[in-house]
């Protein structure tokens, strides 16, 4: 191979006795804010999430740079395979001072709005956000709140692909791997993650 | 009445649906200035050239976001964040970009030993993501000269998987100049002094031109000149001595076209990476051997051997970051090439050949840090691959091809912080 090797050769004792030095120590805890989810007509569960969230600082941080905040959660039944992915974003025009902010939940229902004032925003932001529509009269889910810079339609390209590999005409349909990739595949580094454990009833 | 209704109905719709349109579409923002904030070492003018955005022009968010990955690739770069601030007048915007910076010193510790099933030795192999470029540092110092100027010195390595290229880490010495007559292009000249080899190297001139094409899209030229021997040695013969030169270096030209969305320049876990890379190599070597001769009395045989190969390498990786604990990866690389290596030792033998080789990749990270990405993050990557080499066939001894396959799976704990990228692991290969 080649003419001239650059490896560096190491002998397995050696080797073994370096290995006992590396200490691998997973770490990493999620933020734990306290949110309260509801159950709706039709089985469906919405969260209500607190406007503490809005005022944590690295979130409130993005939400006055003039750019978009996505905030994507995707809820997952536990013990079930498929995810779905609701979406908030917020921008605040600087120039017209409003926040446009956009709501898109779990079936595809829109909602957006140009909101005048900072207590608007919060009074919308408090309204429950549709996650997820249960099969029968109990569930329990796993729901992640991920926080990103940027709008994520620029990820749309990347959905679209993974969407033509799986074969899928649209997202939430579909095997449950390339429904996890479509729904959750995110195109920033995080500002911030939540993540909650929920068991609803509907009776 | 109706109608009358139905007409400011129709008339607070029209008022409304512009307002509904405006939202619907993907903001554009015009830039008239651009201002980097929490540079202390790394200059402004750099940072705002390797945006590639111009001030005085509007830009979509999509554009943004492309241009604060890109600062992101940067080695020199921890994380760039992006706001904007009201310009001069109604409309205009202020873009303001805070860096995190690296340190001046800095590293990229990328061993991994693998194990082999079938010998106890075992082999570090560096860089080894799909994609990696070849010329990274090991570690060194980088200062930065003015205001698109960068001074570095550092130990650097070369090594790609094409069988005729030849493989080898360097002291390195060097400086870049960013964005040469305002076209955003670069120009980095090194000089460097192989090491690790058989023989003690000469210095040796690299040049490296590089032209962004696009956000995501970069074109390189590198011609590197490498001398890994020079020198004249004194071999006693029957009389005295006979002088002979030994010499041994290696002319390459790489031309890379780089597609590159990928959120970190050593650790991605989102984006993808496209790489086209045609390589043209001259290796020559002139030396001496006592193989030949019939008595010891008789002077040494000279040797000679030139290798010219030409090949292509081709890779593709894709990144998907799942949540912010979770990222996958596949990807694939493959090359071809063509190569004569003519031996010229009391007789001369040619032998040519078109050797290929592919590698399949996967992986799975986990973030293992829970601080602010601000400051750097750690993972812990499980990978697999398959390599599959087609040797040959030597056209000259044998029409049959001689195969390799291998599977390889390791397990690597990786940290970047502001002083640089160390990667630790461990692998193990499976002959098939």
């Amino acid at each position: 191979m080649g003419n001239s090797s650059p490896r560096i050769g190491l002998y397995v004792g050696a080797l073994i006795r370096a290995a006992g030095i590396v200490v691998l120590l997973p770490c990493l805890a999620f933020a734990q804010t306290k949110t309260t989810f509801v159950a709706q007509p039709g089985r469906v569960v919405a969260i209500l999430l607190p406007a503490t969230m809005l005022a944590e600082r690295d979130v409130q941080k993005h939400l006055g740079s003039g750019l978009t905040t996505t905030f994507i959660a995707v809820a997952q039944e536990r013990d079930a395979g498929g995810s779905v992915t609701s979406r908030i974003e917020i921008r605040y025009d600087l120039w017209d001072e409003v926040w446009l902010v956009r709501r898109i939940e779990f079936d595809g229902r829109e909602d957006r709005q140009r909101l005048p004032s900072r207590d608007a925003l919060d009074k919308w932001w408090r309204a429950p956000l549709r996650l997820y529509s249960a099969h029968g009269d109990q569930v329990s889910l796993n729901v992640t709140l991920t926080v990103l810079p940027f709008s994520v339609a620029e990820g749309e390209d990347a959905r679209q692909w993974i969407s033509k590999s799986g074969g899928l005409a649209a997202p939430g349909s579909g095997s449950p791997l390339v429904t996890a990739l479509i729904g959750t595949t995110i195109s920033a580094k995080a500002i911030r993650s939540y993540r909650w454990n929920a068991s609803i009833s509907f009776r | 009445m109706i109608r009358r209704f139905l007409a400011a109905v129709v008339a607070v719709a029209s008022l409304a649906v512009p307002g509904l349109a405006d939202d619907a579409v993907p903001a554009r923002f015009f830039i008239e200035r651009i201002e980097v904030r929490n540079a202390h070492r790394v200059s402004p003018e750099i940072v705002i050239s390797e945006t590639l955005l111009r001030e005085g022009t509007e830009y979509s968010e999509e554009e943004l976001h492309a241009a604060s990955l890109r600062l992101s690739r940067l080695p020199y770069i921890l994380s760039a964040e992006f706001s904007l601030a009201k310009g001069s007048d109604r409309g205009r915007h202020i873009l303001v970009i805070t860096i995190a910076e690296t340190k001046p010193f800095f590293y990229l510790v990328d061993t991994r030993p693998i194990l082999h099933d079938r010998t106890t030795q075992a082999f570090v192999d560096y860089a080894d993501y799909l994609g990696a470029e070849s010329n990274e540092a090991a570690i060194g110092y980088r200062g930065f000269i003015g205001r698109r100027g960068v001074v570095h010195v550092g130990v650097t390595s070369r090594r790609d998987q094409q069988i005729f290229t030849t493989d080898y880490s360097a002291i390195a010495a060097g400086y870049t100049r960013y964005d040469i007559f305002g076209t955003h292009a670069f120009a980095t000249f090194n000089l460097r002094q192989p090491f690790g080899t058989t023989a003690s190297g000469a210095l040796s001139p690299q040049l490296v031109v590089g032209i962004p094409l696009t956000l995501n899209q970069t074109l390189t030229l590198d011609l590197d000149a490498t001398r890994f021997e020079r020198s004249t040695q004194r071999v006693a013969g029957p009389t005295c001595c006979t002088e002979i030169q030994r010499q041994d270096g290696e002319r390459l030209v790489t031309a890379t076209w780089t597609y590159n969305t990928t959120n970190q320049p050593f650790v991605p876990t989102n984006g993808t990476i496209v790489r086209i890379a045609p390589v043209w190599s001259k290796r020559d070597r002139s030396s001496y051997s006592f193989a030949y001769r019939t008595s010891p009395f008789e002077p040494p045989s000279a040797f000679a051997q030139h290798i010219n190969g030409y090949g292509i390498d081709v890779s593709w990786s894709r990144y998907w970051e799942l949540s912010d604990l979770h990222s996958i990866s596949a990807g694939v690389q493959t090359g071809w090439a063509s190569v004569n290596d003519r031996v010229s030792i009391a007789t001369p033998v040619k032998i040519d050949s078109d050797p290929t080789y592919a590698i399949f990749q996967g992986s799975y990270s986990y973030n293992l840090w829970h601080g602010s990405t601000r400051n750097g993050d750690s993972r812990l990557e499980l990978s697999a691959r398959y390599v599959t080499r087609r040797r040959a066939p030597i056209r000259e001894i044998s029409p049959f091809s001689q195969r390799e396959n291998v599977d390889q799976a390791a397990v690597s704990w990786v940290r970047r912080s502001s002083w640089g990228t160390l990667r630790l692991g461990l692998g193990y290969t499976w002959e098939r």
